[in-house]
């Protein structure tokens, strides 16, 4: 379990990561979400102890990143958001150097790097020289790289950028499986519908602090106070709009052009089915009838300023 | 595990299964450069064989004494370009290897591993040092020949080459430790060489001084003699006398390539090592017991006349650190935030409050090194002590005045670097460039008739023959006085606006 408290990070007296706090668990794929220069590499880098926080803790599995750095390096995979690859090695040759590095036992090596090429489906490459990769490759040769120790939490600085529409994909996917796998996964970015699409709890950082972090679903609901309905009628639609506003809990509507109208409810998903029912039976003839979900895009939009530091 | 076998087994993953180590050497073996470059290298030394064994031989019958010098000369010339081949190797390799790493921004990989700076900086090492001894086995065979023709002893050349590899190590140490301090590799290289032309330069003045000192009063070469890549030949077999042992000088030699490459990379494992680091303390540690052994030494072999204030100027050299030691600001790491004006236990921790502390721990080390090295020669512990606490109290003012500089400095931007840099300008524009005025002045002075303004300098007992020591001692005591009163009132300002700090805001 990764635990982080009130972690900061001062620069000069500019205060680059304020108070950050939150927990995840093994299975975690924490989306860190935030504009260029909110302070998601810098909490990332104080989290793989190359930095150190002006104040505050975080453990991962019992060990401080301050008091016990080299446990916590044990545990964790760290993939910055630039390559630091070395183009005069192979590619087994990378990995096996990594693997040294994190003290894989040398019987175990061939294995190891057999094991991180396949998932990472690099494994015809395996022979070929890291400068003849593509970008996608040297980024998904990153990951295994971050992988040769088996670490129980990956912390992956915009692994997407600069990647094409399939390498984009394959990625997804990738992290996806290391969540499945049982691992903790932050990934940051500021590309939101990339992260929807498999994170599991989301974190959303402005200047250095923290607006909200929880599982997606929980955050979109904390911003969207109301239920919002979107009904499309095929006829009578500002007839339909004006018995609607008399029916309990509706708080607003908004015609939206002759045959379509938006509510805001505050009741429940009861009263909901229920409006619905009521129209119906009124012999108001509804094509759809559907609640309108804010995205992630919306919350982050909602939530931040576009304030930088 | 036990605590040994924890150290057995870090010096065994360090020294003999290094990663890093194996993948230089991937690199650094890969293709045809090494072929080529080996091979050039080799036609170049069997070349230079073959003209001499031809010139030597068309030259018809000569006497056997004179063969012998011939052969001498050969091994000689040889040897020194052995000793060429190191001084333009290593510091050409080395360099490049963290500040390389740095600009890939793989560093950072690295050091998100379980890994210490010292593993890492010995698979440095160690890569970087074993090409330049690769190609001293190279000339083995060449050398051999040299034995074979009579020029020189198996116990000739094993003592040279014993000795070229200690000089490598030396270098190899230098410039591994610039290169962590370096930006870019160009100017790490540049450096290096800069490091190793005052190595070599230091080396070889000291042999050819040491040498004739020798020579004139019949004793034995002594062992720094050893340490200078030309001198190899006058080397071979000298030894020295320590109480009724004798130890043979490339034993010595080994010793000083050891210990300096210890303190290279300790400091190299300090400058990537963050707060705290157990390489920082090690390192300050080392430096005074350092600066002990060093006064005792130097101290000891100069020992008479006024040598016993010599700890004015061994304690000099420190100049080049000091911006380090004292300067600080919260744009870098933990360790050089402000953490106060004065703290013993800092000193050796190696954050801002204790760069007093440690700078009188090494003028300390220095002036007690430096009366037991010249006690030793003279059996006179402590002499003129009268006198020499007033030159005591000019070299506390210096280094406090030149301390509080850099706390002045420091409280004045928020920069590390800012204040470094203009600690430096201090240095030039206060030390430097009124030495060379007032060097003028009095070498204008010294004619008869003129008054010597030599007692006015703030320098003076840095001249250590310009003035008789009973003669300068009231000018070192008033101005020892007036500096520590000048760096009591910077370093007090300082403290205040380092606890005040001017608030900045977002930007």
């Amino acid at each position: 379990m990764l635990d982080v408290k009130q972690l900061c990070k001062d620069y000069s007296g500019l205060q680059a990561v304020q108070g950050v706090s939150f927990q995840l668990h093994p299975g975690d794929v924490f989306g860190f979400i935030g504009s260029n220069g909110a302070g998601k590499t810098t909490t990332i880098r104080m989290l793989a102890t190359l930095l150190e926080p002006t104040s505050g803790t975080a453990t991962l599995n019992g060990a401080d990143i301050q008091r016990d750095p080299m446990e916590v390096r044990r545990q964790i995979g760290y993939m910055p958001d630039f390559f630091g690859l070395y183009d005069d090695l192979k590619v087994w040759e990378y990995l096996d150097f990594f693997a040294g590095i994190y003290r894989v036992p040398p019987r175990e090596r061939p294995q190891v790097i057999d094991n991180v090429l396949e998932l990472t489906d690099l494994t015809v490459k395996r022979q070929a020289y890291v400068q003849t990769l593509s970008r996608g490759m040297q980024q998904r040769l990153c990951l295994a790289r971050c992988l040769v120790h088996d670490p129980a939490m990956l912390l992956l600085d915009e692994p997407a950028s600069g990647l094409d529409p399939r390498a984009r994909a394959e990625l997804k996917e990738l992290i996806a499986e290391l969540g499945r796998m049982g691992k903790i996964v932050i990934v940051s970015s500021h590309i939101l519908p990339e992260l929807a699409d498999f994170c599991n709890t989301v974190g959303i950082i402005e200047r250095g602090e923290l607006l909200a972090w929880g599982p997606v679903d929980t955050i979109i609901r904390q911003i969207q106070a109301h239920r919002s309905i979107m009904i499309r009628m095929l006829e009578r639609g500002p007839e339909a709009a004006e018995f609607v506003s008399r029916l309990p809990s509706v708080l607003a509507v908004t015609p939206r052009g002759s045959h379509e109208i938006q509510i805001e409810y505050a009741g429940d998903l009861e009263g909901q089915a229920e409006i619905l029912a009521t129209l119906v039976r009124d012999g108001y003839r509804v094509t759809d009838f559907r609640e309108e979900q804010a995205d992630l895009e919306d919350v982050f939009l909602r939530l931040t300023t576009g304030a930088v530091q | 595990m036990s605590i040994v076998a924890g150290w057995l087994l870090r010096n065994k993953e360090a020294y003999l299964t290094n990663a890093s180590t194996a993948r230089d050497f991937r690199s650094q073996l890969r293709g045809n450069r090494p072929l080529l470059l080996w091979g050039t290298y080799l036609f170049i030394l069997i070349g230079f064989g073959t003209l001499f064994y031809a010139v030597t031989s068309s030259e018809g019958t000569m006497s056997v004494a004179s063969l012998q010098r011939e052969l001498q000369g050969f091994y000689n010339t040889i040897m020194n370009m052995l000793g060429l081949m190191v001084v333009v190797v290593s510091p050409a390799l080395t360099p490049t290897t963290i500040v390389s790493e740095r600009q890939k921004r793989s560093l950072d990989l690295i050091f998100s591993a379980p890994v210490s700076t010292k593993y890492y900086l010995v698979g440095k090492m160690i890569s970087s040092y074993r090409y330049t001894w690769m190609l001293l086995v190279l000339s083995l065979p060449v050398t051999s020949v040299c034995v074979v023709l009579g020029g020189a002893t198996w116990t000739d050349v094993l003592t040279g080459y014993a000795n070229l590899s200690f000089i490598g190590i030396i270098l190899t140490s230098i410039a591994l430790a610039l290169s962590t301090v370096a930006i870019k590799p160009v100017s790490a290289i540049v450096w290096s060489y800069f490091a190793t032309f005052f190595v070599v330069m230091f080396t070889w003045t000291m042999a050819s001084f040491l040498s004739f000192a020798s020579m004139r009063s019949g004793r034995e070469l002594p062992f720094l003699v050893s340490l200078s890549p030309f001198n190899q030949l006058n080397a071979a077999g000298a030894y020295t006398q320590i109480g009724w042992v004798q130890i043979p000088n490339f034993v010595l030699a080994g010793l000083t390539a050891l210990l300096v490459s210890r303190i290279m990379l300790l400091g190299a494992s300090s400058v990537l090592s963050p707060f705290g680091a157990l390489d920082t303390k090690s390192l300050r540690v080392h430096g005074l017991v350092y600066m002990f052994v060093v006064a005792v030494g130097v101290g000891s072999a100069l020992g008479s006349g006024s040598t016993h204030i010599l700890y004015t100027w061994i304690t000099f050299p420190l100049i080049a650190i000091v911006p380090i030691i004292t300067c600080f600001g919260w744009d870098l790491e933990k360790k050089f935030w402000p953490d106060g004006w004065f703290s013993i236990r800092a000193a050796i921790v190696g954050t801002p409050a204790g760069g007093l502390p440690y700078l009188l721990g090494l003028l300390a080390g220095a002036f007690l090194g430096s009366n037991l090295g010249v006690g030793l020669a003279t059996m006179d512990v402590f002499p003129d002590l009268h006198l020499q606490l007033c030159y005591l109290t000019w070299a506390l003012g210096l280094w406090a005045f030149i301390w509080a500089i850099g706390r002045g400095c420091s409280s004045l931007y928020n920069g590390v670097k800012t204040a470094r840099t203009l600690q430096a300008v201090f240095f030039l524009v206060f030390l430097t460039v009124p030495s060379a005025a007032v060097s003028m002045i009095v070498a204008f002075t010294s004619q008869p008739g003129l008054v010597d303004p030599t007692p006015l300098w703030y320098l003076m007992p840095l001249y250590p023959l310009g003035l008789p020591l009973a003669e300068g001692a009231p000018g070192a005591l008033a101005w020892g006085l007036l500096m520590l009163l000048a760096a009591l009132y910077i370093g007090r300002k300082a403290e205040h606006r380092a606890r005040n700090p001017k608030p900045r805001g977002r930007k």
